[in-house]
């Protein structure tokens, strides 16, 4: 089959972090390619924060803005597997099998001897970090513990006090669920296909310089005739995880994911020619 | 409009008293309906009401 | 009740829990079997480029295209017509097989680059 001409796809992993990995992709269309993007992008799964319960508070920011930036920070979602989403689930409202609950109570109080004193900063600040989790699985990212993701500030006296609902979900209905924070794709860095159409003031060359991949493609010589029939298949990757799961596991689920997708279709066109055959008496 | 269907018959419940929070002094004032709203402290005649006891729920989006 | 049988029967309840709409043949377009129009229910360019691209390889497929025909509505129309060696709907098997063959090749390929190690790696303390 053409799809495998040289051998089928192939990858190869620049550089791994802990949440960023560049890999490049060749052999391959620039649809397959596309599609491993945007999977990554919107349809990997993850845990975020979808319902707030506000008891109390007296903060000065509003109830909608706190449950607004709760919903933005990233859990921790390696073990969203095992997690249902809560349409699929036959609890009523939400329950441990499609939901971890966290809670948040801040109570800053007044201190008395220091009240007057201007130079003490009296400020709490309440960070991700005084989340309480109910399942250890599912937590607040924290890499780094000296900066950690602010909610809200508070002054003596006030006092927050809420219950958050984290439950599983996918990009393409919230962007909070997006388990990257960006994929950086690139092909054809010398723009030989022409698929680039740069801005320019005068000159594009001296305006527009190569990017690092083109390092591993040959210049165009300006005297050679320009290929109509030339196709992209080195793609450059870079995906940036926001910390919720390792980025070549994103890229992992993102192709099994595609797979899955492929597979209910088949499921489904199977059932839908058993009594088409019979029609065209085939 | 028959204005009388309005005026049941039945005993009215008594008009319960709300706290309300003065926006010059801070201090509480209980101000039933029809009363006028004016702060028992400072006269002033704004008022903030107060947020409510029941637990709200949001959408994180 | 057995293991098996009770595995199964989640199996019939999960098929069942698939929207039954997911894949149509749009009214009037299949006017012989060499040629259909599917419509693919929540599914998008993700999808319906990349399907694209695999019934084109297929050289039985004379004419493979799709196209989203309103944004506000999240369906994906296919357009397959084939030679008569074979009919569109069995193109289309064969390009959601030779797609889902693709991803196991590259979802291969990626554990094995990943197992070789061959990368710059970040030595930094592991989250997980």
């Amino acid at each position: 089959m053409d799809i495998y001409s040289n051998g089928g796809p192939e990858v190869s992993i620049r550089s791994l972090k802990k949440d960023s990995m560049k890999f490049v992709l060749t052999n391959t269309d620039l649809s397959v390619a596309n599609a491993l993007r945007r999977v990554m992008i919107a349809e990997v799964p993850t845990m975020a924060i979808d319902m707030v319960e506000i008891e109390t508070n007296s903060t000065v920011l509003t109830d909608e803005f706190i449950a607004h930036r709760l919903g933005m920070i990233p859990l921790t979602s390696f073990d969203v597997d095992r997690i249902q989403y809560t349409r699929d689930c036959t609890c009523t409202l939400y329950c441990p099998n499609c939901s971890v609950e966290l809670t948040l109570h801040v109570k800053v109080n007044v201190d008395y001897d220091d009240m007057n004193d201007p130079t003490i900063d009296k400020t709490r600040q309440v960070t991700a970090l005084d989340l309480i989790t109910s399942d250890e699985s599912v937590k607040p990212v924290s890499d780094d513990k000296a900066h950690p993701i602010l909610i809200v500030k508070m002054r003596p006296g006030q006092e927050i006090k809420l219950k958050c609902v984290a439950k599983k979900g996918v990009a393409k209905e919230h962007a909070k669920w997006s388990p990257v924070y960006g994929v950086s794709f690139e092909y054809d860095p010398y723009n030989r296909l022409r698929h680039s159409h740069y801005w320019i003031e005068e000159d594009e060359k001296l305006e527009w310089g190569v990017s690092a991949n083109a390092a591993e493609e040959t210049p165009v010589d300006p005297n050679e005739p320009f290929d109509y029939n030339a196709k992209p298949d080195k793609y450059y990757i870079e995906v940036e995880t926001s910390g919720c799961m390792k980025p070549e596991e994103v890229a992992l689920r993102a192709m099994t994911i595609m797979q899955d997708k492929l597979g209910g279709l088949q499921i489904k066109l199977d059932d839908e020619f058993k009594e088409d055959t019979q029609r065209w008496g085939y | 409009m028959n204005y009388n269907a309005t005026q049941s018959t039945a005993p009215k419940a008594p008009a319960p008293a709300m706290t309300y929070i003065c926006a010059e002094c801070g201090s509480d004032n209980e101000i039933k309906p029809k009363e006028p709203i004016r702060c028992k402290e400072c006269g002033y005649r704004i008022m903030y009401k107060k947020r409510t006891k029941r637990m709200v729920q949001f959408e994180a989006r | 009740m057995s293991a098996s049988t009770a595995a199964r029967m989640d199996l019939d309840e999960d098929q069942i829990s698939i929207d039954n709409e997911k894949v149509t043949i749009v009214e009037g377009t299949m006017i012989e079997p060499q040629c259909a129009t599917f419509c693919l229910k929540d599914e998008d360019h993700t999808l319906g480029n990349a399907l694209r691209w695999t019934l084109m390889k297929n050289p039985e497929v004379d004419f493979a295209s799709y196209s989203i025909p309103h944004p506000s509505e999240a369906k994906t129309n296919v357009r397959i017509q084939t030679s008569d060696n074979t009919t569109a709907a069995e193109a289309m098997v064969k390009g959601l097989d030779d797609l889902s063959d693709l991803c196991s090749h590259v979802i291969q390929t990626f554990q094995m680059e990943l197992a070789k190690g061959e990368f710059e790696y970040d030595e930094e303390e592991n989250a997980f």
